[in-house]
């Protein structure tokens, strides 16, 4: 007997749940080199493959590539600062408190940890993401549409907007850094992500006839 | 399959040289190609007999096994057997400038949904795949010289899709921006770039066809263009995104004929004024002698005339960014013979002439530092410092006058000419004498930002502070 397949809205949440949720593994302290390999094998076989955006395929085959002591961004050399969206923003304060009225509103509270830690809100995008699928799954659009606000104001306040800076200051670091290519392979992700939920919840045509 | 190759696949009806092409896919050109290989690294060139609808199924198809759109080129290559040098030297061409293509998050892929947004409902839309990608610009800031007061990108954007925000860094609107690649060929540092549309890979690609196949005849066109027999299509977003500097460099390395060929309406740049615009300023260059190249402009739907196969130009080695700067641009016009173009011509072509003048001129340097190509520097003299001007470098953007403190005494200014005696490299504009700690002998400021501070300030010039000791000595009272 066969497994029923997923309808494509519930794989393509499913699917984003698996890659934000394998950079929050990845950019967690204590997280053992076994699990995370484990996790990275599962992309590599069951989600990545699937996955409709090329560039989105070819950044997360770059990274998965590498050994999984690479791919763990918290044991890296890096400034553990870099994995915290303050260190981007022009407006801190500003920024934390959005991003705590965000939390709340999803019904969630980060507990002993910063909230803007790229960890934390690779998590939070991961759940919204679970939220999605598991509210199509059981025809619920009021559901539904609340997670899809939620991932959108998650991604294009935050997410979108200090990945890029991440990675370029992460590219720009004379050492070659495991981190660079998990960072590059999350922002095309988040982009992708981004772009679909703009055109779902907004309905705006972008970019003109083009 | 590597991520770093490039696969070349053919339809059976064109000629190559052999071991040009991975595979030979039948059905290829009419869009149904048979047997693809299973998986397809990002980068793939297409050369059919002629081209099969962009937005087909076989698109999906390659976007399916691993090609990413915007690094997928279509090459419509002549079936005839005549043609295989011709034909090889353009997939090499190919090859080469997607070599330099790196997929990496920097860069920005939009998808585009198959319907238009809104017409269904949202559960139905999120459950489609999307038709196709497209291409967005990113920004470098560490590059960027907005905090200066560039504002090319955002003047030159035909959709007014970039804006500056509260920290003087640029924004893109990806809602308005339609790829067309403009900001990518007017940034005078290269600090905008595009996934498939890197000046330095276009460069590539020209200078690779011109010496597999010296005298090729180049189009600049978009993948929407239809075929131009008899040219070699060197493909760019949108063919009003074309800097004059590549029409006219592909002709210093030997081009006999260079056009830019519109796709038609709707354009991503608009209606093509630019383009055309940009063609009749270089087709305006007077020319001597009997290798003037064929220059043109080539409206949607119209043909362009048969290019001979003579080259042109001295075919010599260019520097790199020379598609964006002006340097081979000037050594083809000097080619052509032409000694002063009109100024309303270099004005358009981007092309200018830093000229300092030295009464005036305080020597502080300020030019040098937000001069975003290097057409004024900062240089070691055997007088000691020394500013230089590099006509060659000059992309006319004004950033000097604008930040010069001495503006309103023409200290620097930007004329729109071409000489040619000053396309050799960079020239002494002024020497900056120093004046010296009279403690430890180090360099205090230059002398004339002094003697202008002293004119300027009269008595509350604290001679003692300023002008006698450098900034170390001061510290240490």
């Amino acid at each position: 007997m066969r497994e029923s397949e997923p309808s494509p809205g519930v794989a393509l949440a499913r699917a984003h749940q698996a890659l934000y949720r394998f950079g929050a593994l990845a950019s967690a302290d204590r997280i053992s080199l076994a699990h995370l390999e484990a996790a990275a094998e599962l992309l590599r076989a069951r989600i990545v493959f699937q996955h409709p955006d090329a560039l989105v395929r070819a950044t997360w085959r770059e990274a998965l590539e590498l050994p999984g002591a690479q791919l763990r961004l918290s044991v890296q050399e890096l400034d553990p600062s870099l994995l915290l969206e303050r260190s981007f923003s022009e407006a801190p304060e500003e920024m934390l408190a959005s991003l705590h009225r965000l939390y709340l509103r999803s019904a969630l509270q980060p507990a002993g940890v910063a909230p803007d830690e790229l960890t934390v809100e690779l998590d939070l995008a991961a759940e919204l993401c679970a939220r999605e699928a598991i509210a199509r799954e059981a025809n619920d659009a009021e559901a539904m549409h609340q997670a899809l606000l939620l991932r959108h104001e998650l991604l294009s306040a935050h997410l979108v907007r200090w990945l890029p800076l991440l990675h370029r200051t992460l590219e720009q670091s004379p050492r070659d850094l495991g981190a660079t290519k998990l960072v590059s392979a999350l922002l095309a992700a988040g982009r992708f992500d981004w772009h679909r939920l703009e055109t779902a919840l907004f309905g705006e045509e972008v970019g003109g006839a083009y | 399959m590597l991520t770093d190759e490039v696969v070349v696949l053919r339809c059976p009806h064109v000629p190559l040289t052999e071991g040009t092409a991975n595979a030979s896919i039948r059905g290829l050109c009419r869009g149904r190609p048979g047997d693809l290989p299973a998986e397809l690294p990002p980068r793939l060139v297409v050369a059919v007999c002629e081209p099969p609808d962009p937005e087909g199924a076989w698109v999906r198809e390659l976007r399916s096994r691993g090609a990413i759109e915007p690094l997928v080129r279509v090459l419509s290559l002549d079936p005839d057997p005549s043609s295989v040098k011709v034909n090889t030297a353009r997939v090499e061409a190919a090859k080469a400038r997607l070599l330099l293509e790196k997929t990496t998050g920097r860069h920005h892929l939009r998808p585009r949904w198959g319907s238009k947004p809104g017409s269904r409902s949202r559960r139905a839309l999120l459950g489609l795949p999307p038709l196709a990608f497209d291409p967005l610009p990113s920004v470098d800031p560490a590059i960027c010289a907005a905090e200066a007061g560039c504002r090319r990108c955002l003047d030159r954007c035909p959709h007014e899709a970039l804006a500056i925000d509260d920290g003087s860094q640029l924004v893109l609107d990806p809602k308005r921006c339609t790829s067309c690649g403009t900001c990518v060929s007017v940034c005078p540092p290269g600090a905008t770039s595009m996934l498939g549309f890197d000046l330095g890979g276009v460069e590539t690609e020209v200078e690779t066809l011109l010496s597999l196949h010296p005298g090729t005849a180049i189009a600049f066109a978009c993948p929407r263009r239809a075929a131009l027999p008899g040219w070699a299509v060197v493909e760019v977003p949108c063919a009003g995104a074309v800097p004059a500097g590549m029409l006219l460099g592909a002709i210093a390395l030997g081009a006999s004929g260079v056009a830019l060929a519109h796709c038609g309406e709707p354009c991503r740049t608009g209606d093509a004024v630019d383009a055309r615009e940009l063609v009749a300023s270089v087709a305006n260059v007077p020319a001597s002698g009997p290798s003037s190249p064929l220059i043109a402009f080539v409206a949607a739907g119209q043909l362009p005339p048969e290019p001979s196969r003579r080259p042109t130009g001295a075919g010599s080695a260019p520097a790199a960014g020379w598609a964006s700067r002006p340097g081979l641009a000037l050594r083809a016009l000097q080619a052509l013979g032409s000694t002063s173009p009109q100024a309303r011509d270099t004005a358009s072509l981007g092309l200018g002439q830093p000229r300092i003048d030295p009464a005036t001129c305080t020597r502080c340097g300020t030019c040098a530092r937000v001069c975003p190509t290097g057409a004024i520097a900062i240089a070691e003299s055997s007088d000691g410092e020394a500013l230089m001007v590099d006509h060659a470098h000059c992309v006319s953007c004004g950033l000097c006058v604008a930040n010069c403190p001495e503006r309103e005494r023409d200290a620097v200014r930007v004329e729109p000419v071409f000489d040619p005696s000053a396309i050799g490299g960079p020239a002494v504009a002024v020497v900056t004498e120093e004046a010296r700690c009279e403690r430890c002998g180090g360099p205090v400021a230059p002398r004339a930002m002094l003697d202008r501070l002293r004119a300027l300030l009269g008595p509350e010039f604290q001679e003692e502070r300023l002008a006698r000791l450098c900034a170390q000595c001061r510290a240490l009272g």
